[in-house]
């Protein structure tokens, strides 16, 4: 076990330093780099760019040398130093930049799984002890719903409603009183207050999902013999599906927890751009029309990161929660 | 047994609880009387001292950390009329920002502080800064009258020095700026500085210069004030040995490149480090970048302007900038009534409808501005195409005045433009000092016949099976429009002038594309024609940019391989311009050296009668009223305050004298 886990370990090095090299070519692709975006900001202001100052800017963001050198230099910098370059658009460190944004993505990527898992084990749940039961259609019609409606027109009509109804704006995740106050009481109820929109939302179409692979998985499962003898043997209901065919069917959540943190982190860009979430997503989307492509670049590293070592953790929960799936 | 713990735990609480009161009662009685001393010190100060200041600003300066007010503002300061009344200290302005690269916004509203500023009707240059200003009759050298005790935001004096100072460590030093931008040269020379005493400031040109005060007062203007000699010498390698080390331990290769990240320069450069010391009415506290989700300015205990009552300016506390990066989120904080002011990225006409309707709800109100722009869309043909055939079809005079006869303007108003314009082209409006009726009205008759015929008189009048007109190559005439990704009216409009167009047999396809891929093509000359919403319609802005007229700037797209000829002979890309553009550009050269304004009027005239003549670039219809959107508590607003980026709005407008009326 432990030499497939360093097998693994090893095999994510050239993974990585193939993604890296891929999205930082792919960000390179389009005409024109960020001195083009630059140059056509000012012009649309009315500010005039002179050749002399185009030839400064390039050597200033040390944009006049081949890509390839450019990435060269900005991995090694990120592996001896921790340095990810500067980003153009903020003009500062990609460093004080992101991991505040990291921070909040993690938090609410992680809750986000956590809500979808009690929702959509509770409902699975029900929904398979009472198949065919009014309860199990509405289930199953709202989850529905749930896949097919879109996250971001999600987000929308709720903004919609909360401006006709309530007449503020819950997008972001402080309100404007508690944006550069310190932690506080007062900002934790704010912060959480603000929390449950972008939970519930970026949760509906993983909660529908999920909701039918467990009610799918459990009906399996409650036929199956074990399960008669158990409840033959005496022991009581609740109990018995609680103890016994929950857990076989639980499998599937476990073995998808590898992809639903990239695609929690990537599926969130529209979302987290329509709400004003301090998370990775927009300023990535940004930093991509931009071409503000060192931002960009340690952005798509780091969500790769994530995705490998999703993967990985999901593989050994597995291997630890079901024997049958251990490497003999 | 559980009862008697109960009750014992109960019974410690009482005590804790009486403990902790009295405890609270014994600390509030010498907290009381400290007050009252607080209060009689107060009393007493504001008999000694001027009480006009912001309260928190006369509590620092009764604990000893501030300096009083008659120390902090200069012996002169800048007298401001206030627009309706005398404000009330207090409030904070809430606005909004797209990323980390859109600082201009920041300029606008918050750093507009030059040495001369705009009339706030636009009507000419302003003391602000400089006190006053001599020039001499020939127009080669200004003398400007600083303000004596005037301070930067650390309490440092402002001197005429840290002028010089900039000019001759950072505009003459060639690793820094390695070309003088134009405004500060006249022909290859650039100009002398020197501070004559520490408030006498004289600027020298070698040649005449009668736009000085313009530029002083347009957006080149920041650079001059906004290098505090004290502070910034640290980044310089003139001034500091360690410059150069400094830059390595944070990253650069060498010290400019860290001394240009501390201050960028230009328009909008003075935002990234917090610590930079200022004279703007509220300093950067936030810088952009040290967080991403705001920026944040507040009152800048040093500043030099004073209503007419005497109190310091600004009324706001501070000014609150969120990052949203889509422009709907800052739509929806205005519908819900969480932004004070805010034009920049909300205003389009579609939006209008929906804040009008919020204005009750959401406690706003609707400001209306006055359009500065000289078209709704400027279709520039490129009559400098590098395809032989093309250029021959664009540099047709007749085939530019055939297609604008064949739109039918009042339709397009009708449908796109919510009946918003008259038919116009790109023109100064009726009520600028350039108004030309020629330049603005002709061609823009809706007349298929006149359309045709001009189109004929080209000589392509051989049609293909769909009634497309043959060019001079014997192949259908058939080019696209590129139009940017963020301007939809233009988009919808193209798609009705194809239509126009394809009865008069040429065939036109719209090509939506990203702003800077607009921009590459134009670079490359790889493009047919562009679409813009023309500048220079009102007040200085024909002046300062008259890019659809002559061809002096990167933006004009009609002549831009003219534009680079004008710039530079030599480029690889310049095209020698006909005697027509080289005349123009002739004259635009005299103009900047005229410091008689009715002269520079008189030969801008010229200018846009040869334009005329030429018909370069083709417009649709007069731009609608822009507007902004206000907290219907913020006072002091400018009715008709002109929007342009010549005319920052909404900083001549004196944002420092707004005030929230709560």
């Amino acid at each position: 076990m432990l030499q497939y886990i360093l097998q693994r370990v090893l095999l994510m090095i050239p993974t990585l330093f193939g993604i890296s090299l891929l999205s930082f070519g792919i960000i390179q692709l389009p005409p024109g780099d960020y001195l083009t975006f630059y140059v056509a900001e000012l012009s649309a202001q009315g500010e005039e760019v002179s050749e002399a100052m185009l030839a400064q800017l390039e050597r200033q963001y040390g944009l006049g040398r081949p890509w390839y050198v450019q990435y060269f230099l900005w991995v090694r910098n990120i592996i001896t130093k921790g340095d990810f370059g500067r980003s153009f658009t903020w003009n500062k460190p990609v460093n004080d930049l992101i991991w505040d944004r990291v921070g909040y993505t993690m938090m609410i990527t992680l809750l986000t799984v956590v809500f979808v898992w009690i929702v959509a084990l509770l409902i699975g749940k029900y929904a398979a002890t009472h198949q065919y039961s009014p309860g199990d259609y509405i289930a199953t019609f709202v989850g529905f719903i749930g896949l097919a409606v879109p996250n971001f027109l999600l987000a929308l009509l709720l903004l919609y409603y909360s401006l006709k109804f309530f007449g503020l704006s819950p997008a972001g995740l402080f309100s404007p009183e508690y944006q550069d106050a310190p932690w506080s009481v007062g900002k934790w109820i704010d912060f959480l207050s603000h929390l449950w929109i972008p939970i519930v939302i970026l949760g509906t179409a993983g909660t529908a999902g999920s909701i039918r692979i467990m009610r799918a998985n459990l009906l399996d499962e409650l036929h199956k013999p074990y399960v008669i003898t158990a409840r033959a043997k005496g022991v009581p209901e609740r109990t018995l599906i609680w103890r016994y065919p929950v857990r076989v069917a639980l499998n599937p959540f476990i073995s998808t927890v590898g992809w639903t943190l990239p695609e929690l982190v990537s599926g969130s860009v529209i979302v987290s751009v329509v709400l004003n979430l301090p998370t990775t997503g927009p300023l990535l989307l940004g930093a991509l029309l931009q071409q503000d492509m060192f931002l960009a670049g340690s952005f798509i590293l780091l969500v790769s990161v994530l995705t490998v070592i999703g993967t990985l953790i999901s593989d050994i929960l597995l291997a630890w929660l079901d024997p049958r799936i251990r490497l003999s | 047994m559980t009862v008697t713990r109960r009750l014992s735990r109960s019974t410690l609480w009482l005590a804790l609880t009486a403990i902790l009161m009295l405890a609270l009662a014994a600390c509030g009685a010498p907290a009381e009387t400290a007050d009252d001393a607080m209060a009689a010190d107060d009393a007493m100060d504001a008999d000694m001292a001027s009480p006009n200041q912001a309260p928190e600003f006369q509590e620092m300066v009764n604990n000893g950390s501030l300096p009083p007010l008659s120390e902090r503002l200069p012996s002169d300061p800048l007298v401001v009329e206030v627009v309706d009344s005398i404000g009330q200290y207090g409030g904070v302005w809430r606005a909004g920002l797209r990323g980390g690269s859109d600082n201009a916004w920041i300029y606008r509203t918050v750093a507009y502080d030059q040495m001369l500023s705009w009339n706030r009707d636009w009507s000419g240059v302003r003391p602000n800064v400089a006190s006053g200003f001599d020039v001499s009759d020939d127009a080669t050298t200004y003398t400007f009258h600083l303000r004596p005790g005037m301070k930067w935001s650390d309490g440092e004096p402002y001197t005429a020095h840290d002028i010089a100072w900039w000019f001759d460590n950072v505009i003459l030093n060639e690793e820094l700026t390695p070309v003088v931008p134009g405004w500060l040269k006249s022909g290859d020379e650039p100009a002398a500085l020197t501070a004559v005493d520490d408030y006498t400031l004289e600027w020298k040109y070698p040649e005449p210069n009668g736009v000085l005060p313009l530029r002083l007062a347009a957006p080149p203007g920041p650079s001059a004030v906004s290098y505090p000699a004290h502070y910034v010498q640290q980044f310089h390698a003139d001034f500091n040995e360690d410059a150069g080390a400094d830059a390595t331990d944070n990253g650069f290769e060498d010290w400019t490149l860290w001394f240009q990240n501390r201050i960028p320069g230009g328009c909008c450069g003075y935002y990234n480090d917090a610590d930079l010391p200022v004279i703007w009415a509220w300093d950067i506290s936030t810088a952009a970048g040290e967080n991403t989700t705001f920026v944040r300015a507040d009152r800048n205990p040093y500043y030099w302007k004073v209503d007419t009552e005497g109190n310091q300016l600004p009324y706001l506390d501070a000014v609150v900038f969120n990052f949203s990066s889509d422009p709907e989120t800052l739509v929806l904080q205005a519908l819900a009534g969480e932004i004070d002011y805010q034009e920049r990225h909300i205003n389009a006409l579609s939006n209008k409808a929906a804040f009008f309707d919020a204005q009750e709800s959401a406690g706003i109100t609707l400001t209306n501005g006055l359009a500065s722009g000289s078209n709704v869309m400027e279709i520039s043909f490129n009559q400098t195409h590098p395809d032989p055939v093309k250029d021959e079809i664009f540099a047709n005079r007749d085939f530019r005045i055939g297609l604008s006869y064949a739109i039918d303007r009042q339709e397009l108003i009708d449908l796109v433009l919510v009946g918003q314009g008259t038919p116009w082209q790109t023109a100064p409006m009726p009520s600028s000092p350039y108004y030309n009726e020629r330049l603005a009205t002709q061609y823009t008759e809706y007349n298929v016949d006149k359309a045709n015929e001009h189109l004929d008189a080209t000589g392509w009048t051989d049609r293909d099976s769909d009634g497309i007109r043959l060019g001079p190559d014997g192949n259908p005439i058939s080019f696209t429009i590129d139009v940017i990704t963020v301007a939809p009216q233009h988009i919808d409009m193209l798609a009705l002038v194809a239509n126009y167009w394809a009865e008069v047999g040429i065939k036109m396809t719209p090509n939506v594309l990203d702003r800077s891929l607009g921009q590459q093509r134009l670079e490359v000359l790889d493009f047919d024609a562009q679409t813009w919403g023309g500048p220079g319609g009102i007040g200085y802005s024909t002046l300062l940019d008259p890019r659809n007229w002559a061809a002096m700037h990167g933006h004009s797209r009609w002549g831009y391989a003219w534009y680079r000829w004008y710039v530079n002979p030599d480029d690889e890309i310049a095209e020698v311009p006909p005697e027509s553009i080289q005349q123009q550009l002739a004259i635009y050269d005299t103009i900047q050296a005229t410091p008689d304004p009715d002269e520079q009027i008189r030969l801008m005239e010229e200018i846009l009668n040869i334009a005329a003549d030429n018909f370069y670039s083709m417009g649709i219809a007069t731009p609608a009223p822009p507007y902004g959107v206000a907290n219907k508590n913020m006072r002091n607003i400018m009715d008709n305050m002109p929007f342009a980026w010549q005319y920052p709005t909404p900083g001549p407008a004196d944002t420092h004298q707004w005030w929230l009326d709560e």
